[in-house]
């Protein structure tokens, strides 16, 4: 075959090479056969049982070749001939049937098998594309109208699905969607062998990974094997939505830990669902790399944010949890830690580091039990939210100013995810880990020890006396109410307003730090 | 030929001294047998010469097969081991001016053909890039199967695999290929 220099792709390097190859291959069978000392007309039987059991065994190969060999034996052909006649042959097939399609003008020969497994892609642009058994594109669909733009410069039937995911993801860096802060790419297989469309979802997984770390992007595939039923395709057919992305909400929506609603997660970017699937573990499938959340405040000033609502000093909180949420359809650090016998749940916008809600402060419940859970949940549930701001009736009693108060309640589970999670920080704040792959220098657990240098904080600073009365000064008046760490201060008392200095110098002097 | 479709009771039935059986195997898999030796050792004439002493391996050496459902990898692998035992013995040639005309001829043209583009393989890529990209365009075995047979990572053959076929792509299309190679 010859090629235009212009249009070459991979797919036509791997055809070609197999095609000189095969072209220019030897024939040595006869040779071979010679040197063996096979007879050409008969079968030897070392042991003539296992032999036919072994020759009943191999009769659909034979029965399916066997004219061939044996005509070709007969008439002093050689098997590479013969295999040349059979390509031939089939040659003349093709060219019968495709004359026979021009002729009667119907629909063309499709050399693809049946349907056997969907490979959804989606970045920002959604695509889906229908493989047959050997893992050749029958179709490939657009979700959305970028989805359209990106496969209409596109041809990638009867391409290895592999090759054809290459070619999706690369246009998508060509057209921007896929760069380096926007990195996620959700991988979604559905096939009615799950077995093998798990196999198949693994195998793209890492063959997009290796592809996109060759192109200079760390990527973060989020590989995903999707059980269908009616439900979902309704939800991804009403909302507009690829099978894969209506599978993933509806895994984080089944998270108790998260309590949030499909609608708030619709508004979400592929890249944001990604971070949020990756950070609860939600994966049904083979992930790699980490979503880029540069563009976030990171995770340490988000816990900043929410001691100094809180009016506390790092060392009062244990059991610090920090981990990526959503609410009203943006990203949130959703924080909880436990303080002077209390637990603390706050929200903090992700992209501005402003203190967007906190609620749930029991006192007396420690966020590491199940009793504690428990009590947090029906106190949550027991709420009267006022969206108006007004002050709690006392400390157990709160107002709430959305339904995603389950939020909180990130800091009072215990956590199974591992220390993998991106936006995860578990532990005391003395030796919080931060995993947050684009925090800057000067984590938190660093930080801490700098800070109480700084300004001279010891843990357990507050006297006994205050613990005695934590409705009184220890404990904040905390509200639900959305706005920023200045209006929660507002509400603080002298004790607080002391506090939350030390903790804006704290904040201070972090940011200096990660500088 | 895909190296799954490969039936291993072709090698049952060789064991026991069928013809037919081999002259089958021959024929599904000679291509394959060639194409990696020639990948290996860049060579037609050691690539031969490795291919006729790997068939009669094969036929004498089918009764120590094990089946385990896979066939094409144990051949491979009989390939691999003749390969290197000759790179080791220093019995191989060095040249692969066998393809240079063509390569050359094609430089001038607009157009490429399948044996130019074999040539530019053979030249730009290193040893295991040719392996690599020569097993998965011949036998159709996927990236984990190669590495199997490969003895290296699953994510080392797909790296290698990529940055190939972008080093033949810039070659072959003159511009770099990045972000134009994959399209129409």
């Amino acid at each position: 075959m010859t090629y235009n220099r212009d249009e070459i792709t991979n797919e036509i390097i791997t055809k070609s090479l197999a095609d000189a190859i095969e072209d220019s291959t030897p024939d040595i069978l006869k040779s071979l056969r010679a040197e063996l000392n096979i007879d050409s007309n008969a079968v030897k039987m070392a042991n003539e049982g296992s032999a036919s059991e072994r020759a009943a065994a191999y009769k659909p190969v034979r029965a399916k070749n066997a004219a061939a060999p044996e005509r070709s034996e007969q008439e002093g052909i050689s098997g590479r001939q013969a295999a040349k006649m059979r390509s031939v042959v089939y040659k003349a097939a093709s060219c019968a049937a495709a004359l026979i399609v021009l002729a009667g003008g119907v629909s063309l020969v499709n050399r693809t098998g049946p349907a056997f497994a969907v490979v959804g892609l989606d970045v920002n642009p959604g695509i889906e594309i229908t493989i047959d058994k050997n893992e050749k594109v029958i179709s490939a669909e657009a979700v959305n109208e970028e989805g359209q733009h990106i496969l209409s410069d596109l041809k990638i039937e009867k391409s290895n699905v592999n090759s054809a995911c290459d070619e999706v993801v690369e246009a998508m860096m060509d057209e921007g969607y896929l760069t380096d802060t926007s990195n996620s790419v959700l991988l979604s297989v559905r096939a009615d062998d799950p077995d093998k469309g798990r196999e198949i979802e693994k195998e793209i997984s890492e063959n997009l990974n290796g592809f996109l770390e060759d192109s200079d992007i760390s990527p973060a595939i989020f590989g995903q094997f999707v059980e269908t039923d009616d439900e979902l395709n309704e939800f991804a057919g009403t909302h507009g939505i690829s099978i894969g992305k209506a599978w993933l909400i509806r895994k984080l929506t089944d998270e108790e830990d998260l309590s949030v609603t499909s609608d708030s997660l619709l508004g979400l970017s592929t890249q944001e669902l990604v971070l949020l699937g990756q950070d609860r573990s939600v994966s049904t499938g083979t992930s790699y790399g980490t979503p880029n959340t540069s563009k976030y405040v990171g995770t340490d000033s988000a816990l900043i944010a929410a001691l100094e609502a809180a009016g506390l000093n790092r060392e009062d909180a244990q059991n610090v949890k920090v981990k990526f949420s959503c609410e009203n359809g943006s990203i949130v650090y959703s924080v909880g830690f436990d303080a002077n016998s209390c637990i603390y749940g706050f929200n903090v916008d992700a992209l501005t580091g402003m203190v967007m809600l906190h609620d749930s402060v029991i006192p007396g419940v420690s966020a590491e039990s199940p009793a504690g859970i428990g009590q947090m949940a029906d106190a949550i549930d027991s709420l009267n939210f006022n969206s108006s701001g007004q002050d709690a009736q006392n400390n157990t009693e709160h107002q709430n100013t959305s339904g995603n108060s389950g939020n909180s309640g990130s800091g009072t589970e215990n956590d199974n995810n591992g220390a993998s999670n991106p936006g995860e920080i578990t532990g005391d704040a003395q030796d919080i880990e931060d995993t947050d792959p684009d925090d800057k220098p000067g984590d938190i657990s660093g930080d801490v020890e700098d800070i109480d240098d700084e300004t001279g904080d010891v843990p357990g600073e507050n006297d006994s006396s205050e613990q005695d009365e934590p409705q009184s000064d220890i404990v904040p008046e905390v509200k639900k109410e959305s706005g920023n760490t200045t209006e929660a201060s507002d509400k603080t008392d002298s004790a607080d307003t002391k506090k939350e200095s030390e903790a804006k110098t704290l904040n201070k002097s972090d940011k200096e730090s990660d500088l | 030929m895909h190296a799954a479709d490969l039936d291993e009771n072709l090698i049952l039935l060789m064991a026991n001294g069928d013809g037919n059986a081999f002259t089958e195997f021959y024929n599904q898999t000679s291509s394959i047998v060639y194409g990696f030796a020639l990948s290996i050792l860049r060579n037609k004439q050691d690539a031969e010469d490795v291919m006729h002493d790997a068939f009669i391996k094969a036929y004498t050496s089918a009764v120590t097969y094990r089946p385990m459902g896979k066939p094409m990898a144990w051949m491979l692998t009989i390939v691999k081991n003749l390969c290197y035992n000759r790179i080791r013995s220093g019995r191989i040639f060095e040249d692969i001016d066998e393809y240079e005309d063509a390569a050359v001829s094609d430089e001038l043209q607009d157009t490429v053909t399948d044996k130019a583009i074999l040539q530019q393989a053979l030249k730009i890529l290193d040893a295991e890039e040719r392996q690599i990209v020569t097993l998965y365009s011949v036998t159709g075995l996927k990236h984990r199967e190669i590495a199997e047979i490969m003895e290296m990572p699953t994510g080392t053959v797909l790296s290698k695999y990529n940055r190939a076929l972008a080093k033949m792509r810039k070659e072959l299309t003159g511009d770099g290929g990045k972000g134009k190679g994959g399209r129409k």
